[in-house]
């Protein structure tokens, strides 16, 4: 084979060496947008739980109220609890309002055994049942924004991503940190 | 002649170009999975889902030639066949090899179920990533026949007609590792792939509302995410598949152009 066409296969070797580190660029770019847009969409259906249990918790309130007139305490720590999370803004505020949510709600459950009519209640019932089950749902849902989370600080820490991690002046993202004593879920004790 | 070398120069280019493209194809899948954290049913957002879990089925159809109970299968028939070719000097070839005569699939909607409950599954459009299951060989000529009516006497029971498949009679299960140096023309090697209920189930789809029945959730192939991956591999096997898929495509891709262009440079008298 003559000189020219050894030449001519170097060159068609590095270009189609150059076009996949230009496509491995590429797709290491697009991996990080994915993995911080990963974060944010989880983060939104957290969120959007968080409401539906507020929401969840005001009818339930509503309901309570006339049994529990002698439980203000208890009360009151559910109301605050619901005007924290509202307040909330970031992951942190929010982590520790839902801390608070969860372990109010405990107590508001735990509390509701005294009232033999209100265990009866249907819509007591109901509303508890619906609380419990988006109670699920958010530690699930917890679970799978840390898994995003912990996907993404990883990522940006490794070699080759951290240099596009840099120029897009990427930083570890907030996990959704739960108090040890909040992590079971609401227990049903009708 | 010299038109025919040109395009097979001509098709090798082109066929390494696509195969080294399809090698981004590949990449940009084997990100995807890597990235999307694994969803529970119970709590699965609408959108792109990555669920691990079991098939569940309601009802099931049956491969064609184990007759296995599955909600997938696909199916791929090859005979060993005999080539005569002509070459420029005027000589005839032969060669042989085993060529795919038939194949075909059949899906049917099944359930995922995983700890926390169990979601609808539309299989239309999945790209479903299932290996090899069970290989049967059928010999040609007289040690096929003998094979067949052997077969025949075993499986024979008049009160049921319905297995009076004499196609499927002569065939020898084989295992995937064996590799077979005596074949003969005629020879058929029949390939099935299933998924059988409460298998394995990895599953990369889009999660949204079925629009037949309200408050139900379905998973299918998403408009705006065309990713749609079924598979009874751990999420390690398939992307440790796709990665060596991506590798040999780059590496296949590459070789196959540079054959193309080079025999296309020397018919122009370059290299």
């Amino acid at each position: 084979m003559s000189s020219i066409g050894i030449g001519i296969i170097i060159g068609i070797v590095i270009l189609l060496l150059l076009v996949i580190v230009v496509g491995y660029i590429i797709s290491i770019y697009n991996s990080l947008v994915r993995l911080k847009h990963n974060i944010d969409k989880s983060w939104s259906n957290i969120d959007v739980l968080l409401k539906q249990r507020t929401d969840e918790l005001t009818k339930l309130l509503a309901s309570v109220k006339g049994y529990m007139e002698h439980e203000k305490g208890v009360l009151l720590q559910v109301t605050q609890a619901r005007t924290a999370f509202l307040d909330a803004n970031s992951v942190k505020e929010k982590a520790a309002a839902d801390s608070s949510m969860t372990s109010a709600l405990k107590s508001l459950f735990a509390v509701a055994e005294n009232y033999p009519d209100l265990k009866a209640n249907e819509s007591f019932l109901q509303f508890q049942n619906r609380i419990s089950a988006i109670e699920d749902q958010i530690a699930d849902r917890r679970e799978f924004y840390n898994d995003s989370t912990n996907t993404f600080n990883i990522r940006i820490e490794q070699i080759p991503y951290v240099f596009i991690a840099n120029m897009l002046h990427y930083v570890k993202s907030e996990l959704f940190k739960v108090d040890e004593a909040d992590r079971k879920d609401v227990e049903i004790t009708f | 002649m010299v038109e025919t070398e040109y395009i097979i120069s001509i098709i090798f280019a082109i066929v390494g170009l696509v195969i080294f493209l399809y090698g981004f194809k590949v990449m940009s899948k084997y990100r995807l999975i890597n990235d999307t954290p694994r969803s529970k049913i119970r709590s699965m957002a609408m959108g792109l889902v990555e669920l691990h879990g079991n098939v569940l089925a309601d009802t099931c159809i049956t491969t064609p030639f184990s007759q296995t109970d599955c909600v997938y299968y696909s199916y791929e028939i090859k005979e060993y066949r005999k080539h005569t070719s002509k070459g420029s000097d005027g000589k005839t070839t032969t060669s042989k090899s085993w060529d795919t005569i038939s194949s075909g699939e059949k899906r049917i909607p099944f359930f995922a179920k995983d700890e926390t409950g169990s979601v609808h599954v539309n299989p239309i459009n999945a790209d479903f990533n299932v290996d090899d299951k069970k290989i049967f060989l059928q010999k040609a000529g007289l040690f096929g026949m003998f094979g067949i009516i052997g077969n025949a006497l075993k499986n024979w029971d008049s009160n049921n007609q319905s297995n009076l498949d004499i196609g499927t009679w002569g065939l020898i299960p084989v295992k995937k590792s064996n590799w077979s140096f005596n074949n003969r023309v005629g020879d058929r090697k029949y390939y099935e792939r299933y998924i059988e209920p409460d298998a394995n189930l990895f599953l990369l789809g889009t999660a949204a509302n079925n629009p037949q029945a309200s408050n139900d959730v379905f998973i299918h192939k998403g408009e705006n995410e065309p990713t749609f991956i079924i598979s009874d591999k751990s999420e390690k096997e398939l992307v440790g598949s796709l990665k060596w898929k991506m590798i040999g495509s780059f590496v296949f891709g590459a070789i196959f152009f540079i054959i193309g262009v080079m025999i296309s440079l020397s018919m122009m008298g370059i290299v």
